[in-house]
């Protein structure tokens, strides 16, 4: 068995260990240059050379040449920039052509290419260099040598380029399969589709695929909005939908058909459902919905407000953001108080646009003509806003405006006080645990890479700084070092000296308070009152001390 | 998020199963569905943008005969600007001059627009012109023009809407009014148009605004 790598809490570094930056790679000068420039541009083995970045780039050119092709078949786009998409195709050109030649030139440092009789003559008939050169060559026949190709064909050459693509695209796949091997087919989706340890890079370019067609497909309904723009780019809008629905609908369907690999998810029914009931999923499902409902249920009602659901998109990027969850546990956990301040408001809101209509009815029937409309008046008068379009005019009306516009800013503060001191607690609460876990991992003296990981995971989800996470650190060793030096001493020693019996205090406290979080809170609720084994004062101390009562 | 399955792989079975082969049909089934979906969707939008197409073909003829209509010797005299509409001319001459679609029992009995006015440009353009073999692409045959599309009316896809601009007073809240353009109104005068065309909805998108 492979034994844990692990660091001890004497060496341990907590810049380094939260610092995911790659360092510059270090590249002697020394080097011929051929060599130090491959080492520097294109070694993939070289952490921090220039290579990741460069892929990147070239990554970004090629989707931005795919946008161009779109817009060059949009003659009311095409027309009017026509020498800024032709500018943007002679750039792409050289820096593609460029990237030829730097590949061509660096063949013989490349380990793939190295043995072969002439490595770049093997580097030119490569696969990848096939599909570079396709990418460059088509704009060479016809712009320096001349030849005579059909627009069209020319055209449907420059979509090699989006092949460029697979450049990036087959190391990830080669990496994946290398984390799946042995695995089945099933496992193989959960691991592209659910964050996984399986994932690799290739997980992260399906997250970013699937993040850039939301943005796209959000981008869109926002500019079908635009009468100009729709005009122009509807059947484009019509066929760029049609391509989010089809990713979106497989994704959703890989993400149901491999949930059961994912723990809580077992079982090839109850799993499934569990997992169409979740939130995230939900969201997966309404992305997708307004388009088959107005494809099949068009003939029979008007569905096109539908359209504006497919701004929902938006939500599926929530997945991978934590915000959202807190905010949502936020609110669930203070329902009751929110619930209890609606209704303060709503009786506030209901009497006082009674008082308005009553007063204000026979000086202005037309404004105040019935408590519904007395009602917006109350509620934007309550809030601060103030539109001005309804005003009461009369002595009581006026007077009692001033009380209302007073306890409107007290009411309608309540709600937002609420949520965010629970905001506040939620964040105080996380921050306990991640000390408790903390607390636990640094326990035994040292830190296996399981620990480190979850360490930067969670300093990470609480956006904590390096120096927040030594100061928790920090108060957690010297806890431990007082924990250490009571648990050696008699409680009568301890008594007999005032600071230690002060440190065994606050021990005893953090104690009861981890196992306040650690425990089921309702469980040890029932189990008090079944065995009736702590008194009403022990449970009222035991709230006290979690700071409840 | 790591906590992913901990299960043993080497005890997993490698090759695809009866669910594996379920799925990637499933996938396929899926993937043909919504491209056939989006096709249906494509061919639905060339129709409207095809309906958009014959109004911006009426857009250009308008515009363009706005420059010349009013010199006395333009070519076309029912399109002709300065010449208050005369009396109406008997039912029979206007057989001729109304578009084919739905309309051809309603001219032979109906008076003829009376020369001058819009019905009677509309009439001659529809007969003599290239308008007449101008195609709504949902129907097959020649556009309508009607007062207004109407989501609720399906028969109206495609259909073209031509509505004229009428300026308020300055300092009205809305700087004018569209009405629509009826066969008895004149042209003598310059006319500012709305032209929209019905989509596949019988939603109006606006093709253009110009003086005719």
């Amino acid at each position: 068995m492979e034994e844990r790598k692990t660091i001890s809490i004497k060496d341990l570094n907590i810049k380094d260990l939260l610092d995911t930056e790659v360092k510059p790679a270090e590249i002697s000068r020394d080097l011929p240059f051929r060599k130090w420039l491959f080492s520097w541009m294109l070694d993939p083995a070289i952490p921090g050379n220039f290579q990741a970045s460069f892929d990147k780039w070239i990554g970004i050119l090629i989707i931005a040449n795919l946008f161009s092709l779109i817009f060059e078949n949009v003659p009311g786009i095409y027309e009017p920039y026509k020498p800024w998409f032709e500018f943007f195709d002679l750039f792409s050109i050289a820096i593609f052509t460029v990237e030829y030649l730097l590949r061509f030139y660096l063949a013989a440092e490349d380990a793939a290419f190295q043995g072969k009789v002439s490595s770049r003559l093997a580097y030119v008939f490569s696969p990848f260099a096939i599909i570079d050169a396709l990418a460059i060559v088509p704009f060479y026949l016809v712009r320096v040598f001349g030849l005579s190709i059909d627009l069209h064909v020319l055209k449907a050459l420059r979509i090699l380029r989006l092949l460029k693509i697979f450049r990036i695209v087959i190391p990830a796949y080669h990496e994946f399969a290398a984390l799946n091997r042995g695995r089945t087919f099933r496992q193989k989706i959960h691991a592209l589709i659910f964050e996984s340890s399986y994932g690799g890079r290739l997980q992260e370019m399906f997250e970013l695929f699937i993040a850039m067609w939301v943005l796209v497909s959000v981008f869109a309904v926002i500019l079908e909005s635009v009468h100009g723009i729709s005009y122009l780019l509807n059947v484009e809008f019509v066929i760029l939908d049609a391509v989010a629905v089809a990713v979106f609908t497989i994704e959703y369907c890989m993400r149901m058909y491999s949930c059961v690999e994912e723990p809580g998810y077992e079982g090839t029914v109850i799993g499934r459902w569990r997992q169409a009931k979740h939130p995230s999923t939900l969201i997966d499902f309404l992305a997708i919905l307004p388009f088959f409902l107005e494809v099949f249920l068009h003939h029979l009602l008007d569905l096109r407000f539908l359209r504006v659901f497919r701004l929902t998109r938006l939500l599926k990027l929530t997945r991978g953001n934590d915000a959202t969850a807190t905010l949502v546990k936020v609110v669930s956990r203070e329902w009751p108080v929110i619930a209890a301040a609606a209704f303060i408001m709503i009786l506030l809101v209901v009497l006082t646009a009674s008082l308005g209509y009553l007063f204000e009815y026979e000086a202005q029937p037309d404004k105040f003509e019935n408590i519904p409309t007395s009602i917006y008046w109350a509620v934007i008068t309550l809030a601060s806003v103030g539109y001005g379009d309804i005003s009461p005019v009369t002595v009581p009306g006026r007077a009692m405006t001033i009380v209302l516009a007073f306890i409107g800013i007290g009411i309608f503060a309540i709600p937002a006080a609420l949520l965010s001191s629970a905001f506040s607690d939620e964040l105080q609460k996380e921050r306990d645990e991640l000390k408790n876990n903390l607390y636990k991992i640094l326990k035994d003296g040292v830190i296996d890479e399981d620990e480190i990981h979850t360490i930067r995971h969670e300093a990470h989800r609480m956006h904590l700084s390096v120096e927040e996470v030594n100061a928790l650190i920090k108060l957690i060793q010297h806890e431990l070092e007082k924990e250490a030096e009571l648990q050696t001493l008699p409680i009568s020693t301890i008594a007999q000296r005032p600071e230690l019996a002060v440190e065994h205090y606050k021990s005893l406290i953090s104690d009861i308070r981890r196992l306040a979080l650690l425990t089921d809170e309702a469980a040890f609720d029932a189990a008090v009152k079944s065995r009736d084994s702590l008194s009403a004062s022990d449970m009222a101390l035991w709230r006290q001390i979690q700071g409840k009562s | 998020m790591d906590a992913t399955t901990e299960k043993d792989s080497s005890l997993e079975p490698k090759d695809l199963t009866g669910g594996d082969y379920g799925f990637i049909v499933f996938i396929l089934f899926v993937l043909v569905a919504v491209t056939m979906l989006g096709v249906l969707g494509h061919r639905e939008a060339m129709k409207t943008e095809g309906s958009k197409r014959n109004g911006e073909q009426w857009v250009n003829w308008l515009t363009k005969a706005s420059e010349t209509r009013f010199a006395p010797d333009y070519a076309i005299a029912a399109c002709a600007g300065g010449a208050k509409p005369a009396a109406s001319t008997a039912p029979a001459a206007a057989e001729e001059a109304k578009p084919a679609e739905g309309a051809a029992e309603q001219a032979a009995t109906a008076p003829a627009p009376a020369p001058g006015t819009w019905g009677a440009c509309v009439a001659h353009l529809m007969s003599a012109t290239e308008f007449k073999d101008m195609v709504n692409p949902f129907t097959g045959a020649a556009p309508n023009f009607i007062p207004a599309c109407n989501p609720a009316d399906h028969s109206l896809v495609g259909s073209i809407v031509i509505e004229k601009i009428t300026p308020n007073p300055p300092g009205s809240a809305v700087p004018s009014i569209t009405s629509q353009l009826v066969d008895a109104d004149s042209i003598a005068e310059k006319l500012a148009l709305k032209v929209s065309v019905c989509d596949k909805g019988s939603y109006a998108v606006k093709v253009a605004e110009l003086e005719f």
